[in-house]
């Protein structure tokens, strides 16, 4: 039997997927439609990325404490 | 049909994701054998989706008997919604390099956002933290190259592929850790 919480994360982990597929869908709407990517867009994006990883390092430095 | 599939995979994702998520409860709350079928069988849809695009989900996943297959997570639907979009169903996305990065920037954040949420959830040890460390730091050079060639207007300084396979890799271990008990 899974455990609650392994059900959670489950759920968790399907909607962080569909809503990183929908924001996908938005951007090829946008560029079929003939409208461009900003740099601004990119570096927003980059920040995020950068500020994902340091989440990361931060959860992988934790549990090894 | 790859257009149909193309043009609704975000509302097949949202379904799948949907059904699969009650079917993991219902399976959670009976233990009865039969559950673990009809959920077995919904999985071999999404596995045949991914490997439309070139990814084996099944690879590396322990398959004890009686277990339940885990679900399409944020990795899978990023993956496979980029594969879609840049692997030769959207021409039009190769002739904006911007929009190629930035979705691929999109697609990576998912996937390490997964591997927080795995190592939170304890799923992750330090072993396994080890490797998606480094695959993790590879990938994330690899986009700022990537960016600093599109804003100086030049091609991407490494293959599309070799990025693909270090996000196949990581997608991986989300499969195999996102599902085991």
């Amino acid at each position: 039997m899974t455990d609650i919480t392994s059900i959670l994360l489950i759920v968790k982990l399907v909607a962080d997927g569909v809503g990183v597929s929908r924001e996908i869908a938005e951007l090829a709407r946008r560029v079929l439609a003939g409208e461009e990517i900003t740099e601004d867009e990119i570096e927003r994006a980059r920040q995020e990325m950068d500020a994902a990883v340091e989440r990361f390092r931060q959860a992988a430095a934790d549990r090894q404490q | 049909m790859v257009d149909w599939i193309v043009a609704h995979y975000v509302e097949i994702f949202a379904l799948l994701g949907a059904i699969y998520t009650a079917a993991r409860i219902i399976v959670a709350l009976t233990p009865t054998p039969k559950d673990d079928e009809v959920v077995g069988a919904l999985w071999r849809v999404v596995q045949a989706l991914a490997k439309l695009v070139g990814l084996d989900p099944q690879q590396g996943l322990r398959s004890g008997k009686g277990s339940v297959p885990p679900p399409p997570p944020a990795g899978v639907a990023a993956f496979i919604a980029l594969s879609l979009l840049l692997g030769g169903c959207g021409a039009e996305w190769r002739e904006d390099p911007k929009a190629e990065l930035l979705v691929a920037q999109k697609t990576f954040t998912a996937v390490v956002n997964a591997m927080t949420d795995l190592r939170r959830a304890g799923k992750l040890n330090d072993d396994d933290v080890k490797i998606v460390a480094e695959l993790i730091l590879t990938a994330q050079e690899e986009l700022h190259r990537w960016q600093a060639a599109v804003e100086a207007g030049q091609p991407p300084p490494t293959t599309l592929e070799g990025f693909r396979a270090v996000l196949a890799r990581l997608i991986q271990i989300e499969l195999d850790k996102g599902g085991a008990p």
